[in-house]
């Protein structure tokens, strides 16, 4: 509407809000990637912290600043919003943006996701290494406790911008991002783009009928940076000529994914299932298959449950050339990485509008190991939202 | 949208004062009125607030109505004048008040009852709401329930019950629930009149927006009137 009419009428307001919130965190002990602070019981905090302004009804800004305990904040958002532009129903968004692939809408912050962290297919960090994509098949310390990409990183925010509207019943989102959707800005110098070509994500969701939505993702782009190193196979040293004369940001990841949201009354589910596939050298590609599924039910005005579960599975590989622990290269065949599960349960108490407790136990498993990893985890956490 | 906006205001407003009429005509033994004028001056920031939650909405996909302009608020949908004590006995009305879902925001802001009646909360927009409330004096969740249908909430205990939807956390509106019913909201040009109140000294209140801004002591006579004027 700005943009046909030209006229400006500026009421900016700058609103700060946001979520804080503290927690005690107890798991087992283990080398698990899912265990936490070494089993220690401990406190932790989280600051969500939104400094947004409204210029005028089209533009908007928008930023979310993270900060954790003692860490360097984090900015997960800071996005200018131009909405219906020259009133095509078209809306952008440009700067570090959510990148539109999932439904974590909300969830992404304690306020709103009843459980204490993301659903495991954004949270597992699989063997395939982003220092110098080597999956390390055999390497346990790689495989179990994690250095490696994401799936899907986490809340899912990168540098880039996006177009999004919606056409009857259908809402869309096209964006081109630095990253792509496991190995998203964050990972590369400044955030800014690491390699030749651009992360391309497409969404759509159909909502055939309030409460019930429907969505699409899909995303394809290189996820290697430019000056990567692999392990030299005969020499277990890094060494870019293992890419076999390919620059490593050559090699692509598509993903797809499909989500359900539905809710009535005081029921609500999420559920989410993603395909992944990283090309890999000599023409091997590493699968993956993600999924979780959420559901909520108010039980009284204030009290609420909570139960997700959620999986990761990865495909078999056969006679590729991997290095042990001491860098003796072997032949492999089997799971590139080790398949888990995870079952969360929680229970949220609201003393007021915006302060919540909540509680809950998450039970992890890792299968194809000698013996599963001890890595449940017991959460409390209080959170109070601010305006 | 626009006038299908108004058409529902236009609805609203006057069943409010029938209302709030109704009850009163019933306990036509009062002797005096109260009228007066309410004048705000300064910045609406209540609206300003709402439409800046309202244009955010950061993660939500299919935004509603959201990106539309809103239509602003009326006086009489943001102010309240009331006497805070009358002995008694008064009976609710048969009719139901009603607290719109309508273009992303409740309407209106503020919506006095007397105790025993029953609100009705129908959802206009095309997507769900969700209206809840924590307070002491009403504590309640309708869940989730699309456009056309419509709940209700009887409200059984005086005193104030904030009002909000769970999943658009900007919205908001105050059921003022009042054990009498000389309660009223003030016309589009601030004027507003409190008819058969009984003799006596009672302490009227004005609420404007989200909170209660004066209350003062006045005496009402037989066959008089008292002016009480309030400003914001």
């Amino acid at each position: 509407m700005l943009l046909a009419t030209g006229v400006l009428t500026t009421f900016s307001q700058f609103q700060v809000s946001g979520e804080a919130s503290t927690s005690f965190v107890k798991s087992n002990d283990g080398i698990s990637q899912y265990s936490f602070d070494d089993g220690r019981g401990t406190f932790g905090w989280r600051l969500d912290l939104f400094a947004d302004d409204v210029l005028t009804d089209d533009i908007a800004f928008l930023s979310n600043f993270r900060m954790l305990q003692d860490e360097v904040p984090h900015i997960d958002l800071m996005a200018i919003r131009i909405s219906d532009i020259a009133e095509s129903g078209v809306s952008l968004q440009a700067g570090e943006i959510d990148v539109p692939f999932g439904n974590l809408s909300d969830d992404r912050f304690p306020m709103t996701n009843p459980f204490l962290g993301l659903p495991l297919l954004n949270e597992d960090v699989t063997s395939l290494c982003a220092s110098d994509y080597k999956i390390w098949t055999l390497n346990p310390e790689y495989q179990i406790v994690g250095d490696g990409v994401h799936l899907l990183d986490q809340g899912l925010y990168d540098i880039g911008m996006k177009v999004y509207g919606d056409i009857g019943i259908i809402h869309y989102e096209i964006a081109l991002t630095n990253g792509m959707v496991s190995t998203t800005g964050t990972y590369s110098p400044g955030g800014l783009n690491s390699h030749h070509g651009i992360g391309k994500v497409v969404r759509l969701v159909v909502t055939p009928m309030t409460g019930v939505s429907v969505g699409a993702s899909y995303a394809n782009g290189p996820f290697m940076k430019d000056e990567s190193e692999t392990i030299n196979d005969n020499e277990g040293t890094p060494d870019t000529s293992a890419f076999y004369g390919i620059s490593p940001d050559h090699y692509l990841q598509n993903i797809l994914g499909a989500d359900l949201r539905y809710s009535a009354g005081y029921f609500e589910f999420t559920g989410e299932a993603i395909h992944n596939t990283w090309e890999y050298l000599k023409g091997i590609n590493l699968s993956t298959f993600g999924y979780t599924a959420a559901a909520k039910y108010a039980l009284t005005p204030r009290l609420s449950a909570a139960l997700r579960v959620g999986g990761v599975s990865f495909t078999t590989i056969h006679n590729i050339r991997e290095l042990t622990p001491t860098f003796r290269p072997v032949l492999y065949s089997g799971k590139w990485d080790h398949d888990a599960t995870r079952i969360e349960g929680a229970l949220a108490y609201k003393f007021t509008r915006g302060l919540i407790a909540k509680g809950g136990y998450i039970i992890n498993r890792t299968y194809g190991l000698p013996k599963d990893p001890v890595d449940n985890v017991l959460f409390i956490q209080t959170v109070l939202s601010f305006r | 949208m626009l006038m299908n906006t108004l058409s529902g205001r236009r609805l609203v407003v006057p069943l409010l004062f029938v209302l709030v009429s109704l009850p009163l005509a019933l306990h036509s033994q009062g002797k005096g009125t109260i009228k007066g004028t309410i004048t705000v001056s300064g910045s609406d920031d209540v609206s300003r607030e709402i439409v800046r939650g309202r244009s955010l909405n950061r993660y939500q996909e299919g935004g509603g109505d959201s990106d539309k302009p809103l239509p602003p608020y009326a006086l009489s949908e943001k102010a309240v004048v009331y006497i805070e004590s009358v002995p008694g006995d008064f009976t609710p009305p048969a009719l139901h008040p009603v607290l719109d879902q309508r273009d992303m925001v409740f309407r209106p802001l503020v919506l006095p009852v007397l105790v025993g009646t029953t609100v009705d909360f129908p959802n206009s927009d095309p997507l769900f709401h969700n209206v809840f409330s924590l307070s002491q004096a009403k504590e309640f969740d309708l869940g989730r329930y699309p456009k056309g249908e419509k709940k209700s909430v009887t409200f059984d205990r005086p005193g104030i019950v904030s009002v909000y939807c769970e999943i658009h956390s900007y919205m908001f509106a105050t059921i003022v629930v009042l054990g009498n019913p000389y309660f009223t909201v003030p016309d589009e040009d601030g004027n507003y009149a409190l008819r058969n109140v009984p003799s006596g000294t009672y302490k009227l209140s004005f609420w404007y927006g989200r909170k209660k801004v004066q209350t003062r002591t006045i005496t009402v006579s037989a066959g008089e009137t008292t002016t009480a004027n309030f400003a914001e």
